[in-house]
């Protein structure tokens, strides 16, 4: 899928960046940033590199998805880091590992997520005025239900992507996008249009069977590589409404930016890239986190 | 120096979500009693300055007006995805029977996902009608209903009068938490035409997004629907 080899991949390093904008309507509505993002290592330099980006959903019943994100992201950065040690420390094959990735790495996320958002509410009770202003809103039914299930109110998508020197893996649930851009420019994508979501209902980590719906893909980097890959929430997807191309046109357009100017100084610019196409597109929060091959 | 083609911003053109409101209004002989027709006719042209003060104000869409009218048979009164800003409403004459089904086959043609852009808001679907359909509507119905856009549409009915059937109108709505909106009076009709193209229009611009209910892969629809105008917020007599 990556046309044009590079050479072996275990001489290729990786460098990251990523940034994340209010929307223009939550600012305008002054209401919070709900997305997060997290690399791993800070610095962004790998192999191995861990990228998670989150969507912590708007509507009132999910009042805290903007705790809900981040712990997200923390979530699945411990996660990845025991997923990659397991190969690290010769406890297991890359063919066990892709299993792993399919059968394991999932639910070990989603666990860990509803762990420390438990946590989180012990540490932190929901105070009533939350459930008034869901009641008010969304009536009682809706009200009972977080209140039986405070978890709903925590409520996030979650994008990762975990690159090593043996393979890449990228795991998404919900909304949002990762793509590949290889060596040419040519763009790829996890998910396919036909499975992408249609409206503003996405699947969520709030769900009791959210690790049943991951869409987990492990690519050995044998032969060939993505130079770039990019992980983005919806708002940014969803301020091309014309064509998926027009968003795919983002991962060749960055690929040409890091190659003119380095990813130093495009990442200086990540903020009034996003800040502009929230304002003249959806109006959401926007994040992004790229991560480009560098021989 | 860079060359002056080169992009500023990177990506295809970006550009706000669009959202799609169909009027599909009942044109049968039965309309023209007492004044019905003219009455529509009034209510959705009183209606445009509202709706293009709500697009105007709308920072998050571009809004797109299509209109299909009934009878014998349906045809597309009109039939391009025009700019709420250019909107203008011409004069619907009403004869003939209630082909309610053909309309929504109409409807059904122009919702598929293939035509639609699959990044815009869920569509707006305002039926009116003063009776009941006269072919097969249930067909059609149901096939509008198997498109996912038509589907996850904002399905908003307005009976007119005490002869419309509310049972085909409840039916087309398929959501128990929006009501069949009953206008017995213009002034009625015209407060229901303005509040599905302005309070309505402003939710379905707004959804914020949510988790699908669990062991679905989606429910019906996904807009907070505003709670609608009362009749009785309407001091006239009951003339339909």
């Amino acid at each position: 899928m990556f046309g044009k080899q590079k050479q072996g991949p275990i001489s290729i390093k990786w460098k990251a960046a990523g940034e994340s904008v209010r929307g223009a309507k939550h600012v305008s509505s002054n209401t919070l940033n709900q997305d997060a993002l997290r690399i791993w290592p800070e610095d962004g330099a790998g192999p191995p590199l861990i990228l998670a980006v989150a969507d912590g959903h708007g509507e009132i019943s999910h009042f805290r998805s903007n705790i809900g994100s981040q712990l997200a992201v923390d979530a699945a950065i411990e996660e990845s880091l025991s997923f990659i040690k397991q190969l690290e420390d010769n406890k297991t094959t890359i063919r066990e590992l892709m299993k792993d990735a399919q059968n394991n790495l999932p639910r070990n996320i989603w666990r860990n997520w509803r762990d420390k958002v438990s946590e989180h509410i012990i540490a932190s009770p929901t105070p009533q005025t939350e459930y008034i202003a869901v009641e008010m809103e969304k009536g009682i039914e809706k009200k009972r239900e977080i209140a039986l299930n405070p978890i709903i109110a925590y409520g996030t998508t979650l994008l990762i992507g975990i690159i090593t020197r043996e393979f890449l893996v990228s795991v998404q649930l919900g909304d949002g996008a990762i793509i590949f851009v290889n060596e040419e420019g040519e763009v790829d994508s996890l998910e396919k249009t036909s499975s992408r979501e249609i409206g503003d209902e996405t699947n969520s980590l709030c769900q009791s069977d959210a690790w049943r719906r991951f869409n987990v893909n492990f690519m050995v980097l044998k032969d060939s590589f993505p130079a770039l890959v990019l992980l983005a929430t919806d708002g940014y997807t969803k301020s091309y409404p014309g064509s998926e191309q027009d968003f795919f046109a983002v991962g060749s357009d960055y690929l040409e930016f890091i190659r003119e100017r380095g990813l130093e100084e495009v990442s200086k610019q990540l903020e009034g890239f996003l800040n502009q196409t929230t304002s003249q597109g959806s109006g959401d929060d926007i994040t992004l986190v790229l991560a480009c091959s560098q021989n | 120096m860079e060359k002056m083609e080169k992009k500023e911003l990177p990506g295809g053109p970006v550009s706000k979500r669009e959202l799609h409101i169909f009027f599909i209004a009942d044109c049968s002989g039965s309309m023209s009693e007492d004044g019905k027709i003219q009455s529509l006719n009034n209510a959705v042209k009183n209606a445009i300055p509202a709706m293009q003060d709500e697009a105007e104000q709308n920072s998050n869409a571009t809004v797109y007006v299509r209109a299909i009218k009934f009878s014998n048979g349906a045809q597309w009164h009109i039939p391009q995805k025009t700019n709420v800003q250019d909107f203008k409403w011409t004069d619907l004459a009403a004869e003939g029977v209630t082909d309610m089904g053909k309309a929504l086959d109409m409807v059904s043609g122009q919702l598929d996902v293939s035509s639609m852009p699959e990044k815009m808001y869920p569509p707006v679907l305002i039926l009116v009608t003063d009776g009941h359909p006269t072919d097969d509507y249930e067909s059609a119905l149901a096939d509008l209903m198997s498109h996912p856009w038509g589907e996850k549409a904002v399905r908003i009915g307005i009976a007119i009068g005490k002869d419309a059937n509310i049972d085909v109108l409840e039916e087309f709505i398929d959501n128990s938490e929006i009501p069949v909106l009953r206008a017995n009076n213009p002034e009625q009709l015209a407060l229901y035409i303005k509040w599905s193209t302005t309070a309505i229009v402003q939710a379905a611009s707004a959804p914020p997004s949510k988790a699908k209910k669990e062991g679905t892969q989606g429910s019906k629809g996904n807009v907070d629907i505003p709670t609608p105008p009362s009749a009785s917020d309407v001091d006239a007599e009951d003339v339909w």
